[in-house]
């Protein structure tokens, strides 16, 4: 059988790699010049002098069973030590938070260690939960009993706790949880990144959760470093990718796929397409919309893309240091209040006047490459972006940062600043939405992109869907594309 | 001398009135006691200023159970609902927007805005009954307990399962959007037009924490679709006499089944020996004894100040700390010289008789909660004002009118402290003049008196804690079988014989009266009492 991926991202190159070991036809399209998508290494600067390993930074959420199954060690993957996170006050202690530890609130050590072991002891039943299909709650009755099961063995206890929780927005979690506000902020950021949510929404906890009890060692060099070996695994199990070859087109013959077309015309001719391009594209743009169920269309139209996130990349003079101590990763937005008033501006579409930022730092040489998560700005701005919001947007980025290392400004040798709708058009995302879809409990599970393909198949035949538009979602996991490619060959 | 009572009951609203009543109906000794010297708690009707006799905190009924008004009778005890008979959304500029019963002239109003709103309006709706029903079960039926593996609670929550496996995928879908999504990204899937998703949306903020665009708050769109006075399904409506007259009917009722009421009776404490309660002991140093003791009063005044805490496991004592009732809202009463008139609609007309949403715009109604977020009260807040005078002749002198304001948001926890309330007061009343004066200009002069409650009056006076109106956030963490406390969602407490029956319990706040219900029932069908 031959079959065509739309997208050579980790989630399209993970699928490619288990669908062309299972003996298939593999061919992956990618619209840009180089794979990767959200993982692609960039250049920026002048002359492209400094490198940055991915839009996204985090690869602590690539699940470690599919790097066994898709044997990227052997291509190079190794897991680094987690970086150490340093959460700065203006006025006040810095916090450094280090796995189960934590400096620079004394109060919390206790707290920290508590909240670990909870989050590890339901990291098995999460774990379950966001490795699999999504369980189908109109199907059989005794898969659902099953995980009902698994997480009634919780005790009751955990469970009733995990109940509370998941229905919580972060900030009434953290503070339950911890005494110290600007380590609750500094939790709590990473429950925010590509939701529509503040730390004041309700389910933002959910997403910390998950996030947490999913997350392992990450991965040395970052995504891209994913993407390489993932670029070998795919290669030598015999799939061609083929980059600079943009779909324009899904061709159907019926109610059942025929092929793509590319925009320069070229006709490929497949009767299975695996799409791992966000939802909304793949049934709004490359098909016509009349030739999909209305229901879906629907579903297509009030699915929610709405990007949140701005990126930055900095190249610096020197280190990035906080009280004399080179930084792996920073957080800003001192208080939940902090976050919360960043979170605001989009609401009103607008874009934060002081973001809340995660940063990665990547020593260069005698520079320093930064790569910057900005929250929040809105894909939809008021009036519309241009080259002067966008500058204005890097500027307020720099100065949140600057507020913590002071000669910031001075030592930048080269900034790239890319607002929601430069990432929609760079990597061709609905809304430039980090995770494709957002993530909501309403679209999440059998639900993700919609209840009629929640589980990978589509009522096209022979179309699928195996991108973060899937359950369990985005990141840099593998886990859409490696379920979608499991349900093609089941 | 002491009698000794089957059950004594904590606090005269409506819920501990209802509790009362379905226990001495079944043929229990009961007494009630209530700290003020009205009935009614929360559902209270009182002349504040002479010749006005109005509602003072809760103002409309929507969900009171007809079983509730069927079982006790309460018609024959003076209980008579009024009708609302329709929203009414004013504006500064433009036209306004009224919500009629009619589903013509509704349409033809929407249509001002939105052709396709106008449209789809019906259809929601529809939808919206639909999903009415499978939730209406829910609120009627005590909350499963999903730790037990006691066979019953297992078959209780199957049963609850069940109706919703009946939905099917894309019916479970339409549930789940329900119960997690913001009011406005539910209804933006439905509509388009701000000034009609704004007036809607604000049925899910009421007495919460949250803004309109919050995860979470479509859910109670649903309720204004279970409404269901006199069985006709989706009205809302004033009680005659205003709110205290529904707790006076109970009370009525209650008597008729040979309940003791005493009221001006503040109880100090619960009265323990041996780990179980055996009574209560009053501020005025008398005693009363009974076999169980049944509090309506919120979860946090029940177990930090009435009762003992050594009897109180840690746990216990530590998610009751985390449960949130953070007061959101405060009252505004307004007693006018004559009915004003609003600019976009003027004079006197049936768009008066309803309710009226102050909520013009989505980013108005957030804007309002943001100032909140951060510890201020809005300076220009949501307000849901009714004029009872214009329905019921009962509560202002001839020519009179009272305006009564539900005034979101004024969160008990100001940046400088709750205490400052008293400080902040006036400006607060301020506001909400002003707010209304933008509307319908020369209010200002037609006042006679005003009466404002603020989150801190709530408390002190009407013994909410942090003036949450609902004895606890109707968050998800904060219901069902979390509601007050995982575990202790069955209206039993960590305190041998002593129960809970009030909104701090399942199924939540409102005039429902279910919790009252819910509670008599499961002490009758466990033989507490």
């Amino acid at each position: 059988m031959s079959v065509l991926i739309i997208g050579a991202g980790h989630n399209g190159l993970a699928a490619a790699t288990l669908l062309a070991k299972a003996g298939h036809a593999v061919t992956v399209l990618e619209a840009r010049d180089r794979v990767g998508g959200l993982c692609a290494r960039e250049s920026f600067g002048d002359q492209g002098q400094y490198q940055i390993p991915g839009l996204l930074h985090d690869t602590r959420g690539l699940r470690s069973g599919l790097v066994d199954v898709l044997g990227l060690s052997r291509h190079g993957l190794k897991r680094g030590t987690p970086p150490r996170v340093c959460a700065p006050c203006e006025d006040g202690e810095t916090i450094w938070l280090d796995g189960a530890s934590v400096e620079g609130a004394d109060q919390d050590v206790a707290n920290l260690k508590r909240w670990r072991g909870f989050i590890e002891r339901l990291a098995p039943v999460l774990g379950d939960v966001m490795n699999k299909p999504p369980p189908d709650p109109t199907g059989a009755v005794w898969p659902l009993l099953m995980t009902g099961l698994k997480v009634r063995r919780l005790g009751s206890a955990d469970m009733l706790e995990l109940m509370r929780v998941a229905p919580m927005c972060v900030a009434d979690w953290m503070r339950d949880t911890f005494d110290c506000e600007r380590l609750r902020a500094a939790m709590a950021l990473s429950a925010l990144k590509g939701s529509f949510m503040g730390p004041w929404s309700a389910g933002s906890a959910a997403t910390l959760l998950v996030t947490e009890a999913t997350a392992a060692r990450p991965v040395e060099g970052g995504p891209a470093a994913v993407v390489d070996a993932l670029e070998k695994a795919a290669t030598e199990a015999g799939a061609t990718i083929r980059c600079d070859a943009p779909v324009g087109a899904i061709r159907l013959s019926g109610d059942r796929v025929d092929g793509v077309t590319l925009e320069d015309g070229e006709v490929i001719d497949a009767k299975t397409v695996l799409s791992t391009v966000d939802p909304k594209q793949t049934f709004l743009k490359l098909i016509d919309s009349y030739r999909i169920p209305h229901e879906l269309a629907d579903d297509m139209h009030v699915l929610r893309t709405r990007g949140t996130t701005a990126k930055m990349h900095l190249a610096i003079e020197g280190s990035l240091e906080i009280d004399g101590i080179a930084v792996e990763m920073l957080r800003t937005g001192e208080t939940l209040d902090d976050i919360e008033r960043a979170f605001d501006a989009i609401k009103y579409r607008r874009f934060s006047q002081r973001p809340a930022l995660e940063v990665m730092a990547h020593p260069a040489g005698d520079a320093t490459v930064l790569s910057i998560m900005a929250h929040f700005a809105c894909h939809d701005l008021d009036g519309g972006w241009d080259d002067e919001q966008r500058a204005a947007l890097g500027e307020t980025i720099v100065a949140e940062l600057g507020r913590y290392c002071p000669d910031i400004d001075e030592r930048i040798v080269a900034r790239e600043t890319l607002s929601p709708v430069d990432i929609a058009t760079r990597y061709r995302i609905s809304g430039g939405h980090i995770h494709h879809v957002e993530h909501a409990l309403d679209q999440l599970l059998f639900m993700r992109p919609s209840v009629d393909c929640g589980s990978y198949a589509t009522p096209i035949g022979g179309l699928w869907l195996g991108g973060s538009g899937c359950h369990p979602g985005g990141g840099v996991t593998c886990a859409p594309g490696a379920l979608a490619a499991r349900a093609i060959l089941s | 001398m002491a009698k000794q009572w089957d059950s004594i009951i904590i606090g005269g609203g409506h819920n501990g009135l209802v509790c009362a009543a379905y226990l001495a109906r079944a043929g229990r000794k009961v007494l009630v006691l209530e700290r003020r010297h009205v009935l009614g708690g929360a559902a209270v009707t009182e002349e504040v200023f002479p010749g006005f006799k109005y509602s003072v905190c809760s103002y409309v009924v929507s969900l009171l159970r007809p079983e509730i008004i069927r079982e006790l009778e309460l018609p024959k005890h003076g209980l008579e609902i009024l009708p609302l008979e329709c929203s009414f959304s004013p504006h500064v500029d433009g036209p306004g927007l009224v919500r009629w019963p009619c589903g013509d002239k509704t349409r033809r109003e929407i249509q001002r805005f939105s052709r396709r709103d106008a449209d789809r309006y019906p259809e929601f709706g529809l939808a919206m009954q639909k999903l009415a029903r499978f939730v209406k079960p829910v609120i009627d039926k005590a909350a499963p307990d999903p730790t037990s593996f006691r066979p019953k609670e297992l078959a209780h929550m199957l049963e609850f399962a069940k109706p919703f496996r009946g939905l099917g995928a894309r019916g479970l879908h339409r549930m789940i959007k329900m119960m997690s999504m913001s009011g406005v990204d539910f209804l933006r899937e439905w509509f388009e037009s701000d000034q009609l998703i704004a007036p809607m949306s604000v049925s899910g903020i009421i007495g919460t924490y949250l803004g309109v665009s919050s995860p979470g708050t479509a859910y109670v769109l649903l309720h204004h679709y279970m409404g269901e006075i006199d069985g006709v399904a989706r009205s809302w409506g004033f009680s005659k006499g205003g709110t205290g007259q529904i707790s006076l009917a109970i009370a009525g009722a209650a008597r008729a089944h040979g309940v003791e009421i005493m009221t001006e009776a503040d109880v100090d404490s619960i009265i323990t020996k041996g780990g179980e309660a055996v009574g209560v002991a009053m501020k005025d140093g008398t005693e009363h004894r009974a076999k169980t003791v049944v509090s309506s009063v919120d979860p946090h005044l029940t177990f930090f100040k009435l009762v003992d805490d050594k009897l109180l496991p840690d746990e216990f004592i530590s998610t009751l700390k985390s449960y949130r009732m953070r007061g959101s809202s405060g009252k505004v009463n307004l007693c006018l010289d004559a009915l004003p008139s609003f600019t976009c609609r003027p004079g006197d007309g049936l768009h008066m008789r309803g309710d009226l949403a102050v909520a013009p715009s989505v980013d108005y109604l957030e804007r309002a909660y943001d100032e909140a977020k951060y510890g201020m009260f809005s300076r220009r807040p949501y307000l849901n004002i009714v004029f009872p005078s214009l329905t019921d002749s009962t509560v202002a002198p001839p020519g009179k009118h009272v305006l009564s304001a539900f005034v979101q948001y004024a969160p008990y926890h100001l940046k400088d402290g709750a205490d400052k309330w008293p400080e902040h007061k006036e400006a607060f009343g301020e506001t909400v003049i002003d707010t209304i004066e933008e509307l319908a200009p020369g209010i200002r002069d037609l006042i006679l008196h005003k009466q404002v409650l603020t989150p801190w009056d709530l408390e002190k006076d009407f013994g909410l804690t942090e003036g949450n109106i609902f004895h606890g956030e109707l968050s998800v963490e904060q219901l069902a079988f979390l509601r007050p406390a995982p575990g202790w969602a069955h209206y039993r407490t960590p305190v041998r014989r002593l129960w809970m029956c009030g909104s701090g319990t399942h199924p939540g706040g409102g005039i429902m009266g279910a919790p009252g219900k819910l509670a008599a029932a499961r002490m009758l069908e466990e033989r507490a009492v």
